[in-house]
């Protein structure tokens, strides 16, 4: 090869890997293409950005202090749920699906022992109300778990113990195989 | 030059690592408010803490109107809120006081009608109704 050609071989590959460097330094400093992380780099700058969705296996709300105070994700059991508390913890909401697929709602102090709860339960899926003091059940509300036509049921529970059947009949069995 | 920025431009020259690690979601993502909207832009839910910091979620409308909440009031007991399409209160589950006692109320036209939850010192239950006129059934319990 003629040393002009060499020379004109050589500009044109500077020229190629020039090139290739540009495009490079382009798609770094252009904004990352995956929603989550797209997402978050506008957010830092901008404050507001709406993304198409996000991806996550676990998303927190963070307090002024930037403790959690909500947090959305996967339970202990492996089931989706979400989580909120107060700074100190010691109320709670929670809601999702148990590790048996029954649906739940709490509202509850933080150490889980007074609450109101709303789920399913039983062989048929019942749908139930749960007022617990204390960690003691005082009152149930819901359709019957073991009748086939799962009639309404309201009970309560005194001070002592006793049960009072308002509406309906209630199977506090914790194998819910009830005798009438 | 042109030639090379072209092919830079166009040829995926991405590592295998910074692939997976695109084409897998995050971790954790923390934020101290998230915002979902509708494909018009509308907001449908926002996740975040109020103006007391406490936290909570509100469900939106087509309206723009908040329908369900859920969330902490100020004095850190929790609540989950219906709402009607005026923004007014029709169910109520929460707990309520020091003690946490849990409560269901359900409201007509911004007036209590049902109450049903565990009450006093001993937190015993109790269930009262109340009428159009707003008189006052006590079924069991104190309320």
């Amino acid at each position: 090869m003629r040393p002009g050609g060499k020379t004109a071989a050589g500009v044109l590959v500077a020229g190629i890997v020039l090139g290739l460097v540009l495009a490079k330094r382009h798609e770094i400093a252009a904004p990352v293409r995956t929603p989550v992380t797209a997402s978050v780099a506008t957010a830092a700058t901008s404050g507001h950005k709406a993304s198409t969705w996000l991806k996550v296996r676990q998303l927190r709300i963070l307090g002024p202090d930037d403790r959690a105070r909500v947090t959305l994700g996967e339970s202990g059991e492996r089931s989706p749920g979400i989580w909120l508390t107060n700074a100190r913890e010691t109320a709670t909401v929670q809601l999702g699906v148990h590790g048996n697929g029954f649906p739940y709602l709490l509202v509850s102090d933080g150490a889980i022992r007074n609450f109101g709860l709303g789920r399913v339960d039983g062989v048929q899926a019942s749908p139930i109300l749960v007022f617990r003091s204390d960690d003691v059940v005082r009152m149930v509300f819901g359709l019957d778990m073991v009748e086939p036509n799962r009639s309404p049921f309201l009970v309560w529970y005194a001070a002592d113990g006793a049960k009072h059947d308002v509406i309906g009949h209630y199977c506090d069995r914790p194998d819910r195989v009830c005798v009438r | 030059m042109v030639l090379g920025h072209w092919l830079g431009s166009h040829l995926e020259w991405t590592a295998p690592g910074a692939t997976a690690q695109a084409a897998s979601p995050a971790t954790v993502v923390s934020t101290h408010t998230l915002e979902m909207v509708g494909a018009d832009g509308r907001r449908q839910i926002v996740i975040g803490t109020g103006t007391e910091g406490s936290p909570g979620i509100w469900v939106y409308d087509r309206n723009g109107k908040v329908r369900l909440s859920l969330g902490l009031y100020g004095d850190n007991n929790a609540s989950l809120v219906l709402n009607d399409e005026n923004e007014q209160a029709v169910q109520i589950f929460r707990t309520v006081g020091t003690q946490s006692a849990p409560v269901l109320v359900m409201k007509a036209q911004g007036r209590d009608r049902i109450v049903m939850g565990l009450n006093g010192p001993g937190q015993d239950p109790f269930l009262v109704l109340y009428g159009a006129d707003g008189t006052k059934q006590s079924v069991f319990g104190r309320y």
